[in-house]
Order: structure tokens, then sequence, then C-alpha cells
């Protein structure tokens, strides 16, 4: 039943697309079938597909270290007042303001390369990992830490057994959120310097027919789908007793 | 609690301390210092370009807002509430949410072309689907025993809607519309940055177009500050609607 519906929904949304793009036109809005030819294009371009591989790089590098950096500040803000007095302010303030604004001043901090990429998506990701870890943390029940200390458990003991478990479903909220965060972001910087993925979007609407630039956003889509899912993937294999990790419901 | 309070206080102003050592000690075409900042803003509001720019911004914001607000939310509630309509809409919106806002832009100009339209309508992207997810969600996960309760007085479903529903989902309504403002924000500075240049996204263009940076780290300043006070202001209107939610 549920299957039944959600396949319905699909096939409606397409047939309403097609009918639309009928009536204004491919300069307007290409309908499906039109786009699912540019999108098999698309998936046969070596150059385009060499394109957009490389400009996932840096935003997972992005990504790595916004959860490097991310998640030690989250747990120590979780488990400390004073540094939570101290950094909360700065993560707060820096979690509403939008990366766009950034944008400028990074290019000329660190110009328009791959660095510059880099630096975007770490900077609009980190502080939902943190923000996301600092919940889990301050989350841990004080008797559970109680409970390893009269066992005599060392302090890394007590941090690999009792923190690490207790956090990783934070941890995995928060790496889930920061993906989708890293993803928009490298998107956002990229068509600022109009180059990888960005430069194919601006390419593409230099075209009368919107046909290929709506197969690059579904291509973006599957790709934002695919990350998800793996990360999801990669949860279950590190966490089997963590379930529901592979849903791919948006956060 | 006057300890944590304290010592952020304490934090901010020794933030603001760096930056300004920070700012000092490096060429102005790399970073400025906050009082260079200060006295930029100072200037501009005394020429009346920053209020100007500031009141075209929130114009922006509040029209692409309010018309993302006034379709999320009640579409939002009815997938929370029914059946088919969630699971209808589900595939499609997980994966329209799974495409970057931003990648929209380029499609957004064709349609709206380059100025005051288009920016309204990278607002509504930006802020529309993270309101409808977190309205669905919300509507969802009302609990069972405030319906139960209704139904075993046999409520009408109008009045089950209008007095158990929907204050019970209010709480999830005021996140999703503090979410999707903070993103509307980033969406307006977006469109401002993106398009062709206009409002506070103008004034940050000139200060980079000049290498100002004590401009720019200005705007950004008030960019940030911009999204902290409206967040703050739906905080402050949730906690005098939801008086019963807190003691």
């Amino acid at each position: 039943m549920t299957l039944l519906l959600r396949l319905t929904g699909v096939a409606l949304f397409l047939l309403i697309w097609e009918i639309a793009g009928r009536h204004w036109g491919d300069s307007l809005l290409a309908p499906p079938s039109s786009v699912a030819v540019e999108l098999v294009a698309l998936a046969g371009d070596a150059a385009a597909l060499t394109t957009i591989w490389v400009s996932l790089a840096p935003a997972l590098v992005g990504f790595v270290i916004a959860c490097c950096i991310g998640m030690p500040l989250g747990a120590l803000m979780g488990r400390s007042p004073v540094w939570n007095a101290l950094i909360h302010p700065w993560v707060s303030l820096f979690v509403v303001t939008s990366v766009a604004a950034i944008v400028p001043i990074l290019i000329l901090l660190v110009g328009t390369g791959w660095w510059f990429v880099v630096a975007v998506v770490v900077l609009s990701s980190v502080w939902y990992v943190t923000l996301t870890t600092y919940q889990g943390a301050v989350r841990i029940d004080r008797r559970w830490l109680d409970v390893g200390r009269s066992f005599g458990a060392s302090r890394l003991q007590a941090f690999r057994t009792i923190m690490l478990p207790a956090l990783f479903p934070y941890l995995l909220a928060g790496a889930r959120i920061g993906l989708v965060h890293a993803i928009r972001s490298m998107v956002l910087a990229q068509l600022f310097i109009v180059s990888g993925i960005g430069g194919m979007l601006n390419e593409a609407s230099m075209d009368i027919s919107t046909a290929r630039m709506l197969a690059l956003l579904v291509a973006i889509m599957g790709i934002g789908l695919l990350a998800n899912h793996g990360l999801g993937r990669l949860a279950d294999g590190l966490a089997p007793w963590q379930t529901g990790g592979s849903a791919s419901t948006p956060p | 609690m006057i300890g944590t309070r304290f010592i952020a206080v304490l934090s901010v102003v020794a933030g603001l301390a760096v930056w300004e050592l920070i700012g000092r000690l490096s060429p102005p075409v790399l970073f400025s210092p906050a009082s260079a900042a200060f006295s930029y803003l100072w200037h501009q509001t005394v020429t009346m370009a920053l209020p100007v720019a500031i009141g075209g911004s929130l114009a922006t914001l509040a029209a692409g807002f309010a018309l993302s607000a006034v379709v999320a939310l009640p579409v939002g509630f009815a997938m929370g509430r029914v059946y088919w309509v969630r699971e209808m809409l589900h595939p499609i919106l997980t994966g329209i949410y799974a495409i970057p806002p931003a990648a929209f832009i380029p499609f957004l100009i064709v349609w709206f072309g380059l100025f005051a339209h288009s920016r309204i309508a990278i607002v509504v992207i930006m802020c529309f689907f993270e309101m409808l997810t977190i309205t669905a969600t919300g509507a969802a996960t009302i609990d069972r025993r405030l319906l139960d309760v209704a139904r075993s007085f046999s409520a009408p479903r109008v009045q089950m809607i209008g007095s158990v529903q929907v204050p019970a989902s209010l709480p999830f309504l005021f996140t999703a519309l503090r979410i999707g403002l903070v993103r509307a924000v980033a969406g307006v500075i977006t469109a401002e940055l993106l398009l062709s240049p206009a409002n506070l996204g103008k004034l940050l263009l000139d200060s980079a177009a000049r290498f100002n940076t004590a401009g720019m780290l200005a705007i950004i300043a008030t960019v940030a500050l911009i999204g902290l006070a409206v967040q703050q202001m739906l905080l402050w209107v949730e906690r005098r609607v939801l008086r019963w939610e807190r003691p």
C-alpha cells in the first residue's frame, strides 16, 4: 500500500512536470522526457563525469576536516560548562551566519582554488557537527560515568567504552547534517567561482534549453541521496547495535 | 549560572580583542581590526547607506519567508497528519531536499530574471523545504493520548484540528519558522551576491572590489547579527505564545 502510494506520487509528479514542460517548452521547463535524454548523455560524457568527481573531492575533504574539528569540540562543550560558556556564543553566532556572506573575503584570503571550496565547506558544516555532538554529550547520564569510575575505569577507558557508544547516534546525526551542508556549500562555492559543478550549471544555464540544467540537478540529487545512504551504511557497519541508521529521511 | 554568563561575555570581549589584534598585525588588504569595521559601520549609518541596505534586504526576507511559510506550514501539517498525503509526497520531497538550494539559482534566473523577483524566489527555495520537513515531522509526532481524549469526548473534526492538533504541533511550527527564517537570511545574502548585486550584498561586493576588508568584515558581522536577531525575536514570540510549554 505504502509503496503503491509512493509510486503514484512519483508518477503524478512526473506527469504534471511533463504536461507543464510541454506547455511552457524546453526553454522554460524541459519535460522529464527530454531531461532523461540529457541525463543519459551526461552519463556517457566522460569529461563531465570527471568534472563532477573532481569537484566532489574538496567537499569530502572539507567534510572530514569539519568532523575532525566539530566532534571533539562538541564533546568538549557538552562535558565542560566552562568551555561551553567560552565557545557556545561563537558557535551560535557562526551557525546563523550565511557562508555566502563570508565568500568574498575568503576569495581575498585563499584565492579561488581548490582550498577555497574546502574552506567554504568547513566553515558551513563544522557548526552543525559541533552543535549536534554537543547535544549528545550534554545528555550523557552522569550515573553511567559514575558506574565506570566505581569499577575503576581509567579516563581513556571511560571515554572509549561509555562516552563514545553513548555519543555515537549524535556523532552520526551530526555527520549526516554536516554532509548535507557540505554538499550544499560546495555547490554554492562553485557557483561563485564558476568551476566544477557550479561551472557546469552556469554553462548549462546559457543553453536555450533547460534540459541539461535540470539533468544536472537530477545528477546532484543522486549524489546527495547516495552520499547520505553511504553514510548510513557505514554507520550500520561501525555500530550494528544502532538500528535505523540507513534510513534516507532528511534530518 | 551568573558564572557561565560572565564567561560567555568574557569570551565575546576576548574574541573582539583577538579580532582587533589580528587586524592590526596583518596587512589591511587581508584583514582589518574590529575598530576599523565599526568605523565603517558608523560611516555607512551616518550616510544612510547601511540602513537603506538593511531595509531592502529585510523586505526581500519578509516577502520570501512569508510566501514559503504560508504554503509550507499547511502542506507540512497535512503531510504529517494524513497518511496518503505523506506517502505520496515523501519520495519527491526526499529527492528535492537532497538538491542543494543554491543549485536551483541558474534555473530561477531563467524564470525570474536577475532582480527583486528572483531574489524572493531564491529565499523561498532556501527555506521552503526546511520548514515543510520540520512541520511534517512535528505534525506526525503529536501525542496520541491528546487525540484519544478529544476523540473520547467525540470532538468534531474541525475542533479536533483547531483545538488539539494545531496547538499540539505549535512547538514544531515555531522550530520550523525559526530554522526557516535563518535559512531565509542566508538566502537573501546569497541572492544579493550571486544575482545583480543589491542591498547588503552590494555593499559587501563594493567593499570587496576596493579591497576594503574592514567594510567586508563589517557587513559579515551585520549579516551574522541579523541572523541572530531574527532568531532571538522568534524565540521571544515562541516563549510568549507557548506559555504552557514551560513552567
